[in-house]
C-alpha cells in the first residue's frame, strides 16, 4: 500500500500542465466535453501522470475539462484537501460517498454532449450505469486507454525519474540479498527503498530468490533475481538481444519471457490491453523483462534505444 | 520492550473453511440466494481469501460458492492458481479469462459480494454467462457474515497485535528531532515486515496545532515539541490489526498533557461501552459525550474526523463504523477498535485508540501497549 514519500517536485506543475493540455487537446479534437478518470489505491497511475495525486485509499475520479481545469472526486474526506493540494497540482477537489452525485453536480450547468470515460472496461460496473442513469443526454463514450498511450513514451523528465526509480529498486535488491531469511529480506529491501524515498514498494522473498519492484515518484521499475542458484538467464539474454524499437512484446514473448511496460507494473500488468502485444515497441520505451516462474523469475527493467536496450537495473553483481 | 515470534504465513485448517461455507450459506439461504460469487479487486481481496484461505496477489479474482455443492475459483494469474490450491479450499480453480461458470442447476438468484467494485468488463461476461440469473449485491451479506471471527480466526489477530505492538515501539525508537517522516515510516516498515507482516496500512503526522489529520509521510523532520501521530495496520497471516497513538518529542506542554487526558478518557468511556449487544452507536455516543461534557463536541463531526472506531479482520476498515447512527449490533467474537482520534484546538489532531475482541460482558483488550502520550527524549 502506498505509505511512502509523497512529493510535488519544483519542476513538476510545468510539465504536468502539459500533459493535462496533451490530453485537452485530443479531447478538443474527439469533440469530448471532459474526460473521466477512475483509479483507485491498487490502479491511480493515470491520475499520478496528469496530476501527481497520490490516492492512498479508496476511490477516486479525476474530470479533466477539454478546456479548463482538472477537478478530483474522491470519498477520501475533506480534511485531506490540504494535503493533497500540497502534493498535487489540482486545486478543485470535491468530497463525498457517492461519485455519481459528485459528477452530476460537476457536470450541472453544461450542456449534454459527450463525457469520455478512460478504459470504460475497469470503471466498476455499478458506477459506470448508475452514470449512465443520472446524466440523460450524455453520451459515456470510452476513450480507451489514451492516458497510458501518452505514458509509453516518457519524457527526460520521466525517463531520469525512471533511472532513480531502478536505482532505488537496485539498491533495495543489494539490501535485501543480504538478508538470512525470506523476512528478513523483505524488510532489509522494504527499509532501504523507503528511505530512499519510494511510494510504494512490493517485496517478494523466499528461501532462495527475492523480487522489488518498486514506485519511485509514480515510477515503477522492477527487478528480481535468485540468491545463490540464480534462475537461468539465457532466455532473458537473448531477449535481451532482440530488445529493439520496432519489435512486438508477442515476438519478445517466447521461451518463457514476460514484458512488461513501466506503466503496467503498478498492476503486474493485468489491465494491459491485449491489442498491445503485437504493438512496436518504441525508442525510448521503458520495460521489464522476465523470464522464469513466480517465485523464481528474472527481472531487470529496460530502456529501448536504437542502439540496443540499456539495463537500468542492477549490475554484474546484482541481480 | 515485546518480544513477538516472526509469524509464519500459514493456510487456515479445513475445519475452518466448513465453518465459514456453512455461516455463508446460512447466510444466502436467509436472503433466498441460489449462490454467492464474491470479487475480489486489487485493494479489496478479503472475500475471495475468506472463500479460499488463499493469498492473492492479481488485480482480480472470483469465487462461486452455491448454496449446495462444490466452490470454483477463478484467478487471474498462474502465481494465484498455485496460491489456491496450495491452500487446498477449492479444487475447482479455472482462469477467469476466458470466464466460463458453469452454473449450478437451478441457478436464479445470485449475490456479488463487492458487486459495487467489479469492473465492467467483468460484470458484462458474468451476465453474459448467467442469461436470465437475478444478480444482487451480497457486499453487506458477506460483511456480517465476516464480523464474527472464528477462534482460529482470532488466534491470528491476536498475533497481529503483537506485530502492532512491535511496530509502535519501532515507531517510537524512530523519533528523533531531525528526522523525515519518511524514514520513520522505514523503519516501522522494516519491523513489520520483519516480523511476518504481509502488509501494513499506516497514517502520519508531525507538528503541532495546525495538524487536522493524518497522510501518507511527508519530507517534513520532525522537532522538539511536536506531536507524532500515527494510525499503523499491519495484516498478519491475512488479518489486520491496528494501533492508535501519539509521541511528543521532548516534553509535553500543558495543552498537550490536556489533549491526552481528554483522549484517554473517551477512549475508556468508548471501551466500556463495549460488549455484545450494544450498538455501534452507543459506544459512538460514549466517546463522543466525553468530548461534549468538556466543551470540544463540535470536534466529533465529520467536519473534524471520519469515525470513531470500526471493525476489521482480513480488511483494516470493516463494518461496523463506530459512528453516532449506525445501529449495527456488536456480536460476541467481533472484532473493532475505538479509536476517538480527531482535531481539537488543544494540540491539534491527537490519536489514541485500542482492538478489542468483543465478548458477552465487555471485551478483551489485544494490545498490552501503555494508553498514554508517550515521550522521546529529544
Amino acid at each position: 500500500m502506498k505509505r511512502g514519500l509523497v512529493v510535488l517536485e519544483e519542476w513538476a506543475p510545468a510539465e504536468l500542465r502539459a500533459r493535462v493540455e496533451a490530453l485537452q487537446q485530443r479531447l478538443a479534437e474527439r469533440g469530448v466535453e471532459a474526460a473521466a478518470i477512475y483509479g483507485d489505491v491498487h490502479r491511480s497511475g493515470d491520475l499520478t501522470y496528469l496530476t501527481n495525486l497520490c490516492l492512498y485509499w479508496n476511490e477516486g475520479l479525476l474530470l479533466v475539462p477539454a478546456e479548463g481545469e482538472p477537478t478530483f472526486l474522491t470519498k477520501l474526506s475533506p480534511r485531506v484537501h490540504p494535503w493533497m493540494r500540497a502534493t498535487s497540482t489540482v486545486a478543485d477537489l470535491r468530497s463525498g460517498p457517492d461519485l455519481v452525485r459528485l459528477v452530476v453536480e460537476w457536470l450541472s450547468g453544461r450542456q449534454p454532449a459527450v463525457l469520455g470515460m478512460v478504459e470504460r472496461g475497469w470503471w466498476p460496473a455499478p458506477l459506470l450505469r448508475s452514470l449512465a442513469v443520472a446524466l440523460p443526454g450524455w453520451r459515456l463514450q470510452d476513450l480507451g486507454p489514451v492516458v497510458r498511450e501518452a505514458r509509453l513514451r516518457p519524457s527526460p523528465r520521466e525517463l531520469a525519474l525512471l533511472r532513480e526509480s531502478a536505482a532505488v529498486a537496485s539498491r533495495a535488491w543489494r539490501a535485501g540479498a543480504a538478508g538470512l531469511t525470506p523476512a528478513e529480506r523483505t524488510a532489509s529491501a522494504e527499509r532501504a527503498a523507503r528511505e530512499r524515498g519510494v511510494e510504494d514498494v512490493l517485496v517478494q522473498a523466499s528461501d532462495s530468490w527475492l523480487e522489488v519492484v518498486a514506485e519511485y515518484r509514480g515510477y515503477w521499475t522492477a527487478i528480481a533475481g535468485g540468491l545463490g542458484t540464480t534462475p537461468d538467464p539465457a532466455p532473458l539474454t537473448a531477449a535481451e538481444a532482440r530488445l529493439r524499437p520496432g519489435v512486438s512484446r508477442r515476438a519478445l514473448e517466447t521461451d518463457g519471457v514476460s514484458v512488461l511496460h513501466h506503466v503496467d507494473l503498478e498492476t503486474g500488468g493485468d489491465h494491459r490491453p491485449q491489442e498491445d502485444r503485437d504493438l512496436p515497441l518504441e525508442a525510448g520505451a521503458v520495460v521489464a523483462l522476465s523470464v522464469g516462474r513466480p517465485g523464481a523469475r528474472l527481472t531487470h527493467t529496460y530502456l529501448v534505444t536504437a542502439g540496443g536496450p540499456e539495463r537500468l537495473t542492477g549490475s554484474q553483481e546484482g541481480a | 520492550m515485546v518480544t513477538v515470534q516472526i509469524l509464519m504465513n500459514e493456510p487456515p485448517p479445513t475445519s475452518e473453511r466448513e465453518a465459514r461455507y456453512g455461516r455463508l450459506r446460512r447466510g444466502m439461504a436467509d436472503h433466498s440466494l441460489d449462490a454467492l460469487l464474491l470479487y475480489a479487486a486489487g485493494w479489496r481481496r478479503e472475500y475471495v481469501r475468506y472463500v479460499t484461505g488463499a493469498r492473492l496477489r492479481a488485480s482480480f479474482a472470483l469465487a462461486l460458492l452455491p448454496l449446495a455443492g462444490d466452490p470454483v475459483a477463478l484467478v487471474a494469474s498462474e502465481e494465484d492458481r498455485r496460491a489456491v490450491e496450495e491452500a487446498g479450499w477449492v479444487a475447482d480453480v479455472r482462469p477467469l479469462h476466458p470466464l466460463r461458470l458453469d452454473p449450478p442447476r437451478g441457478l436464479r438468484r445470485m449475490g456479488v459480494a463487492h458487486l459495487e467494485l467489479m469492473p465492467e468488463a467483468i460484470l458484462a461476461r458474468v451476465e453474459a454467462e448467467l442469461p436470465g440469473v437475478e444478480l444482487t449485491s451480497a457486499t453487506s451479506l458477506v460483511d456480517a457474515v465476516q464480523r464474527v471471527k472464528s477462534p482460529w480466526e482470532l488466534e491470528q489477530i491476536r498475533g497481529a497485535a503483537r506485530v502492532c505492538e512491535a511496530g509502535w515501539e519501532a515507531f517510537v525508537r524512530a523519533l528523533t528531532p531531525g528526522v523525515p517522516e519518511y524514514a520513520v515510516v522505514a523503519a516501522v516498515e522494516h519491523e513489520l515486515k520483519r516480523l511476518g507482516a504481509e502488509d501494513n496500512f499506516m497514517l502520519i503526522a508531525s507538528g503541532g496545532r495546525e495538524v487536522m489529520g493524518m497522510t501518507p509521510p511527508g519530507q517534513r523532520r520532525l522537532r522538539v515539541g511536536d506531536l507524532v501521530r500515527t494510525e499503523l495496520t499491519p495484516q498478519v497471516n491475512g488479518y489486520w490489526c491496528q494501533i492508535c497513538r501519539t509521541a511528543v518529542v521532548g516534553e509535553p506542554d500543558a495543552e498537550q498533557r490536556r489533549s491526552a487526558e481528554l483522549f484517554l478518557e473517551a477512549l475508556e468511556a468508548g471501551l466500556t461501552a463495549v460488549r455484545a449487544g450494544v450498538t455501534a452507536d452507543q459506544v459512538a455516543r460514549a466517546e463522543n459525550d466525553v468530548f461534549r461534557r468538556h466543551g470540544y463536541g463540535e470536534y466529533c463531526t465529520s467536519r473534524y474526523t471520519r469515525v470513531r472506531g470500526h471493525g476489521h479482520g482480513l480488511h483494516p476498515d470493516e463494518t461496523p463504523a463506530i459512528v453516532e447512527g449506525d445501529r449495527t449490533v456488536l456480536e460476541e467474537g467481533s472484532v473493532v477498535i475505538v479509536h476517538p482520534n480527531t482535531y481539537t484546538p488543544l494540540a491539534g489532531y491527537h490519536v489514541l485508540g485500542d482492538p478489542v475482541v468483543v465478548t458477552a460482558d465487555g471485551f478483551e483488550p489485544l494490545l498490552a501497549t501503555e494508553r498514554k502520550l508517550f515521550q522521546v527524549a529529544p
